[in-house]
């Protein structure tokens, strides 16, 4: 929890949402409001944006093997 | 606060894999082929640690204090600078800095060339994207997002720790350097930084060579600060400007509204095109030169052409609207209806850049220059459109 606590940091001010709830709404959990929703939507593109960069560095890296 | 937001998603998927996340795909720098990694623990005498990557290989780190430690880094006795620069490798700002420090309090009359190339690496540190200099915490910072607190990324151990770095002291500035710059190849556009970096050390060199003693010691002349102002002003834009290659990079900024993903809507006259996109916030404001990407069905890879922006506007249904005077092809490239389209920021272009310090340069030394007649700058009184306002604002 502390850990979570200092990573987080001040990211989530001021938007009511938990530590614990912002890192279960990134990893893919449902919102359950519309302003939770609106956090989970951007949570969830750094998210799979960290999860296609490393689909793009490992196509790069099959590419230079075939190559 | 939205970004913030999105650098947490990448955080956490970090934290929960214990795994360093891209946020970059592309190398944020370049380095030379020469590395000279620096070290200084500060203290009466302060102590100077250098490792050296030269012709493919690692000379490991040495130290010593004082003036012994300066020639480490740059020991030529002819008092000569090198024909190519080499890349100071330093773990933090805060380490240049105290590096500074240290050539002025051990070599105060400036007897050794050294002292101009640490401080040519200073300069170039204040031209982002300079290959110069690599300040490994803020490279990596632009890399990789760690699973750890944002602050402790300040703090190479971090880096050392989440990229299970082998070695140790100044060597590992070198792996450092080398892994963040290799990893698949820098930003192309990085090249014109290496060049502009290439330009400003041939001059450096005929500074040294005409110049006495500790001539970099001296203040510049207001002309001279103007233009090197100017000349980092340059570097930022170009910069900024060359992350957006990243497509990773470029999905970050969609949540700042610097680049805006749109579909064609209609196309409502000859050479404009109207776009709808999702996405709440655009920095674009009516009049901004801006470069669409795009790409049909069939084609591979994307297309980019320059555009402006001409009106903004809300659909009903909360959507926006954005019409754009593009060139004849794109219009008919773009005549389908749903193709997708990025809308970034206009190119920046290095040689008009290079031209406009030139006009600016010949402007500072004009007989009239405020600077150069050392009356003060006459008082430009005009209106502001309130838009200029709230975006300065915003």
């Amino acid at each position: 929890m502390d850990d979570l606590l200092a990573v987080i940091g001040h990211a989530l001010r001021g938007t009511g949402i938990t530590p614990e709830r912002a890192y279960a709404l990134a990893s893919g959990e449902e919102p359950e409001t519309e302003h939770e929703r609106r956090v989970a939507y951007v949570l969830r593109s750094g998210w799979t944006a960290a999860e296609r960069s490393e689909s793009m560095l490992a196509t790069k890296d099959g590419d230079e093997v075939a190559a | 606060m939205t970004i913030e937001v999105f650098d947490l998603g990448m955080r956490l998927r970090a934290m929960s894999t214990k795994s360093v996340q891209h946020r970059m795909v592309h190398a944020p720098i370049a380095i030379q082929s020469s590395l000279v990694a620096v070290g200084v623990t500060p203290g009466k005498t302060p102590k100077i640690s250098v490792s050296r990557f030269e012709g493919n290989k690692l000379t490991s780190s040495t130290s010593a204090h004082g003036l012994d430690g300066l020639k480490l880094i740059h020991s030529n006795s002819e008092n000569s600078l090198p024909s190519v620069y080499p890349t100071l490798v330093v773990a933090s700002r805060d380490q240049l800095r105290l590096l500074s420090e240290a050539v002025m309090s051990l070599d105060p009359e400036g007897k050794y060339a050294v002292g101009a190339l640490v401080e040519w690496a200073v300069q170039r540190s204040q031209h982002p994207g300079s290959t110069a200099i690599t300040i490994i915490t803020e490279a990596c910072s632009r890399r990789w997002v760690t699973g750890a607190p944002q602050a402790a990324e300040g703090n190479i151990a971090t880096w050392r720790s989440w990229l299970a770095v082998g070695s140790t002291g100044t060597d590992s500035l070198i792996e450092l350097a080398q892994r963040v710059s290799d990893d698949h190849g820098p930003l192309e556009a990085l090249a014109n930084m290496k060049a502009d970096d290439g330009r400003q050390w041939a001059n450096w060199l005929r500074r040294h060579k005409d110049g006495k003693s500790g001539w970099w010691r001296a203040w510049d002349s207001p002309i001279f600060a103007a233009l090197g102002y100017q000349s980092r002003a340059d570097a930022a834009e170009l910069y900024e400007r060359a992350l957006l290659e990243d497509p990773i990079w470029q999905e970050r900024l969609t949540h700042s509204g610097t680049v805006v993903r749109c579909t064609v809507e209609s196309r409502p006259n000859v050479g404009q095109v109207r776009l709808v996109t999702d996405q709440p916030v655009t920095r674009y404001r009516p009049g901004a030169d801006v470069t669409v990407v795009y790409s049909n069905l069939l084609q591979t890879p994307s297309s980019e052409d320059k555009a402006q922006v001409l009106s903004l506007s809300a659909t009903e249904d909360g959507k926006m609207m954005m019409t754009l005077s593009v060139p004849a092809k794109v219009a008919s490239a773009l005549s389908s209806y749903g193709t997708n389209i990025s809308v970034l920021p206009g190119r920046v272009d290095p040689g008009l850049q290079a031209r406009g310090r030139g006009n600016l340069s010949k402007r500072l030394r004009s007989s009239d220059s405020w600077l150069v007649t050392g009356a003060s700058k006459p008082k430009i009184q005009r209106s502001v459109p309130l838009d200029v306002i709230i975006a300065a604002a915003e």
